[in-house]
């Protein structure tokens, strides 16, 4: 089946000032990489009159020391990039792994950091051509109808489905946003909503510039995607375990709902312990082709290997 | 030409030349299968003239906590005849192996409420790259008296070995036999702790 693009005026800003401008126009949305934006236009999901393309923003590609010595990541700086940059491979591994589990090798090459972060929620019934959607009576997030994951849910439970949001979270990242009102910090961890229709931390008018981590936090930090295929596939369940120096760590999973799920864990506690409190905690629904049953009991399992394998490490 | 330099190329490059001027350089041929049989319905579509054998053996390992089956290595022996091509017969068995991968694995029509529940190829999954084992193909060659030059076919029959060796192997590593391909995680991990209840209330009986 043919799914043509919806008709769009394109703007190729230089300056970042330029495209906060044209940002702040109505029916204006950012293009980064597209992998995720074009395929969803084709299902008609977005209908932006204007697209204000982050391509030629060369400044927004750098990975540069940060203020504080930490470092400060370019939005549009690639996947592939960040995961064979230098400095994050020594100090930030895990961010690095991350990108390389996003969906195949060219999309790594064309996505952005900054839009994986953005990428939108996530659902069986979400992600479908609008025909499709519109057999089923519409879905929530799309048409504002009826939820087929819960159905008598009031609120979106779409997956967030980026890979690299559990592991930013573990590193205390700070997302720079700037728009015609000026420049904010907002902190990634908690930022998200527990509404797949609005989980997004900023205005539709604003731009995420840069990510900012600061000095790598001490112990380790590992990270699991839970999949079918070892390639393309979106997550059916993301860890990332950080474990201190003093035993004590914090677990965070994704791909359940909109906002990631985080439990601290203190000194001492065993992994079965910890496993359990997240498999209390974690509420995945029929978002995914997996059985949710299932994806629920991988969460033991996942978490307590994550912290195994950080154990075996030391 | 013979002796004269000027005019001369070295076989690859004749090749290249050739191939550039008139496109892949081949050899076709066909051959029909002859009428067997009575003029019944569907007759047209003829039982076949000679019957090709396939053996497969796989080797997998299945992870007990999570029901996920990995495919190591997968064997195939096929007896297609005469193999006119052997690199293509071998190539069409490697196909036949994935695709039957993909059948074991990953790849199931859903419905729900009358609609495609996998509408596209994000839940239709069929195997990448890195999910296809590693495949070892042999040819045993035999000479079909009915077939073209003596050979029978190597397109699709060895398909059919390929989920039940996996399967087999799935049965070897668990004592647990599963009927309903695919053989997906959650409906591995089903299975195994059915048959581990089973084998507690056996044990309790006695």
């Amino acid at each position: 089946m043919m799914l043509p693009l919806p008709r769009f005026d394109l703007a190729m800003p230089t300056t970042v000032d330029e495209a906060v401008d044209l940002l702040a126009t109505d029916g204006a949305r950012i293009i980064a990489g597209g992998t995720d934006l074009l395929p969803s236009m084709k299902h008609r999901l977005f209908d932006p009159s204007l697209l204000v393309s982050l391509a030629r923003l060369e400044r927004l590609k750098a990975i540069e020391p940060g203020a504080d010595g930490g470092l400060a990541i370019g939005a549009m700086a690639s996947l592939d990039q960040v995961s064979r940059d230098e400095a994050i491979c020594r100090d930030y591994s895990a961010l690095a792994e991350s990108c390389r589990t996003v969906a195949t090798p060219t999309i790594q090459k064309m996505g952005t950091l900054g839009g994986n972060v953005m990428l939108d929620t996530r659902c069986l019934f979400y992600n479908q051509p609008a025909g499709w959607r519109k057999s089923i009576g519409g879905c929530l997030k799309a048409e504002g109808d009826l939820c087929h994951v819960a159905l008598k849910g009031k609120g979106c439970y779409a997956a967030q489905s980026s890979d690299t949001v559990p592991v930013l979270a573990l590193l205390g990242a700070q997302l720079e946003l700037r728009s015609i009102r000026g420049t904010r910090t907002i902190a990634l961890d908690g930022a998200f909503g527990e509404d797949g229709r609005d989980w997004l931390p900023l205005a539709r008018d604003e731009l995420l510039t840069r990510i900012l981590l600061p000095p790598a936090p001490a112990g380790q930090i590992v990270q699991r995607k839970l999949r079918l295929r070892q390639s393309i596939d979106y997550a059916l369940l993301l860890t990332a375990a950080h474990l201190r120096p003093d035993g004590s760590g914090t677990i965070v999973l994704s791909a359940l709902g909109p906002a990631p799920v985080r439990i601290d864990f203190a000194a001492g506690t065993t992994h079965d312990a910890i496993a359990e409190q997240a498999y209390v905690k974690a509420n995945p629904l029929a978002t995914h082709f997996a059985a949710s049953t299932w994806r629920k009991r991988m969460v033991r399992v996942e978490v307590r290997r994550a912290l195994d394998a950080m154990s075996a490490n030391k | 030409v013979p002796g004269d330099e000027e005019k001369s190329l070295d076989f690859t490059h004749a090749l290249w030349v050739t191939e550039e001027k008139f496109g892949t350089l081949g050899a076709t041929g066909w051959y029909k299968p002859p009428k067997i049989g009575s003029r019944f319905r569907r007759q047209s579509v003829g039982p076949s003239p000679a019957y090709s054998f396939t053996a497969q053996v796989a080797e997998v390992t299945v992870d007990e906590e999570t029901g996920i089956v990995t495919i190591d290595k997968i064997w195939a022996v096929h007896d297609c005849g005469f193999a006119i091509s052997p690199t293509i017969c071998e190539g069409q068995i490697e196909g036949c192996v994935y695709m039957g991968v993909g059948e074991a694995m990953l790849e199931e029509d859903q419905l729900r409420n009358g609609v495609y529940r996998t509408p596209s190829i994000l839940e239709y999954r069929i195997p990448t790259s890195v999910d296809t084992p590693p495949i070892e193909v042999h040819l045993v060659e035999s000479h079909d008296p009915e077939g073209p030059l003596g050979a029978k076919e190597a397109g699709e029959g060895p398909q059919l070995s390929t989920v039940p060796a996996i399967g087999n192997a799935i049965f070897d590593a668990t004592g647990v036999w599963f009927e309903q391909a695919p053989f997906f995680p959650e409906r591995v991990l089903k299975g195994l702790e059915r048959a581990k209840r089973r084998a507690e209330r056996r044990n309790v009986a006695r």
